[in-house]
């Protein structure tokens, strides 16, 4: 599966909690720079494949590699610090610390020699994408709104410098105007955003599809299409989200 | 009028000390959320090191002291690694964790009686220039002044340690969510150790001023503190420096009026009714902080 040129391949991973398959045999693979967008409805398995990637769920079979090595059973702080960064969904911040502290910590904690140039070189890579970030960035980060937090969430995933970054759902639960900005920085596609990988999950599937050289579509915890997002038909995701006509047709979306 | 203020100055000393041992419990607290019930044992045997460290290899206090604050913290460390860390998995982590720590707690406690033989133990005399001075009338003695100036010190220093740098802010973030912290490049089991270090820390440097204060040290001194330094934590607010520090003060203060006033034998009862009505009138503690942003 794994060729010299993937910078990330996933071969035939398997996920269970407890007794529930919540990913199957799912196999795809990342190149330097291409951005990948992960669809699938709500609890198709696109969170749980992030997170096995970032060591925050073991997976039951299957192998995850980082330019060819195995990075199955490594830490999450292991697979951050080898250059994949992971923006969770939900925009989690550390709201005790503020702002600049959230930046910081993850500056200094993904690479352990980082100087403090490396540091205010991120700092400006980040204030320069989200201006917003720049004028509250002496405040508690749990202070911010959604759409601050989501930018916090991005922004220190930057931080790390990642080769490989992990967006699990930035535009969930913003204002369309929010996420429009969003998409806005992410489409620029400067400094590290234009160098990393980008796996972007998402449950709507037009705006990451915008932005995405590759769609992966998820329906039940499968992979029913891996391919250039352009050729991603509009029949093809219906499919995967509510079912194929025929199962519509028979009044029964929801059984595999 | 001279009693009160006499008074006064016991209790801050004795207080500022429950808050150095409320502290240290608070943290761990905070990082893990587990009640960390060997912490009075570590706090015991941090008076027994200091003990040895001067009654048996005649080292000064200025060595004794860091040194069995230091040994206190790596007995800490090691509570963590040999009675909690291994039960992450569990569902029911806490309690078991608590269960553990308590049956750690009592092994501790029997081996400090063996090895001082079953019986109690002082620090040598003459280890601190005991001296005393009036102030307006009032006694202020050197052992005071050392209480009130090394516990404010370390209060400081912690302080720092958690704002100011990068250990602060990885101990804040896994107590925030340690899931998070780990994706963000925290790995939470070396802080934690180190949480439960600094807390030893806090615990030794507690002992080993308690140890000169009353000059006496037995087996089962810490859980006497214990219990008080818990008080201290809930009334000042769990999760807040601040509220520790206060909390451990209005302790030392209404334990040395009770004292004074009464008779030591309603110190107990008047610290925990005001425990009591405290926790009635402002059920969140004197400090509360919001649990989303717990610093300690």
């Amino acid at each position: 599966m794994h060729t010299s040129d993937d910078l990330l391949s996933l071969t035939q991973v398997t996920i269970r909690y407890g007794r529930v398959e919540a990913v199957t045999d799912a196999s795809f693979s990342v190149r330097p720079g291409e951005v990948v967008a992960l669809l699938g409805a709500n609890g198709a398995g696109k969170t749980s494949l992030l997170k096995s990637i970032s060591g925050l769920v073991p997976v039951a079979a299957g192998d995850i590699r980082l330019r060819g090595s195995s990075i199955l059973k490594k830490r999450p702080e292991i697979v951050l610090r080898s250059g994949i960064a992971h923006s969770p969904e939900g925009r989690r911040v550390v709201a005790s610390l503020t702002v600049e502290e959230n930046l910081e910590l993850t500056g200094r904690a993904s690479r352990r020699r980082a100087t403090r140039a490396d540091l205010l070189s991120g700092f400006e890579e980040c204030y320069e994408l989200f201006p917003r970030l720049f004028e509250r960035r002496q405040q508690g980060s749990g202070l911010l709104s959604g759409g601050e937090q989501q930018m916090l969430a991005i922004a220190r995933a930057i931080m790390a410098r990642p080769e490989v970054m992990l967006l699990d759902e930035p535009s969930m639960g913003l204002a369309p105007i929010m996420t429009q900005s969003i998409y806005a920085v992410l489409s620029k596609r400067t400094g590290t955003l234009g160098e990393a990988a980008i796996i972007l999950a998402e449950q709507g599937a037009s705006l990451a599809l915008t932005l995405a050289d590759t769609a992966c579509l998820l329906k039940r915890g499968e992979v029913v299409y891996h391919g250039p997002a352009s050729e991603l038909t509009a029949e093809q995701t219906v499919a995967a989200y509510m079912g194929t006509a025929e199962e519509r047709q028979a009044g029964s979306p929801a059984s595999p | 009028m001279q009693l009160l203020g006499q008074q006064t100055i016991n209790g801050i000393a004795l207080g500022m000390v429950f808050a150095l041992f409320a502290m240290g419990f608070s943290l761990v607290i905070a990082n893990l959320s587990v009640f960390h019930v060997a912490h009075a044992a570590v706090f015991s045997w941090g008076a027994v090191f200091a003990w040895d460290l001067t009654d048996r290899f005649g080292l000064p206090l200025v060595v004794a002291l860091p040194g069995a604050a230091l040994l206190a913290g790596v007995l800490n460390v090691l509570c963590y690694f040999v009675l909690i860390r291994h039960l992450d998995s569990r569902r029911d982590k806490e309690l078991a964790a608590f269960i553990s720590s308590v049956g750690g707690g009592i092994i501790l406690t029997e081996l400090i009686s063996k090895h001082l033989n079953y019986v109690t133990v002082r620090l040598p005399d003459g280890l601190f220039p005991i001296r005393s001075w009036r102030v307006w009338g009032l006694q202020i003695s050197s052992i005071q002044l050392l209480i009130v100036g090394v516990a404010g010190v370390t209060v400081v220093l912690l302080g720092l340690l958690m704002t100011r740098t990068q250990i602060g802010r990885e101990v804040r973030a896994v107590a925030y969510d340690r899931e998070l912290a780990s994706m963000l490049g925290v790995g939470a089991t070396s802080v934690s150790a180190l949480v439960f270090f600094l807390s030893g820390v806090l615990a030794g440097v507690a002992a080993v001023l308690i140890a000169l204060a009353f000059s006496q040290i037995d087996s089962r001194q810490g859980n006497a503190y214990l219990v008080l330094a818990l008080t201290a934590m809930v009334l000042g607010g769990f999760g807040s420096v601040k509220g520790v520090v206060v909390g451990g003060l209005v302790v030392g203060l209404a334990s040395s009026y009770t004292t004074a006033y009464l008779s030591s034998g309603y110190r107990n009862v008047v610290i925990f009714g005001l425990l009591m009505l405290v926790l009635v009138v402002r059920p969140q503690g004197l400090f509360a902080v919001p649990s989303s942003e717990i610093r300690v």
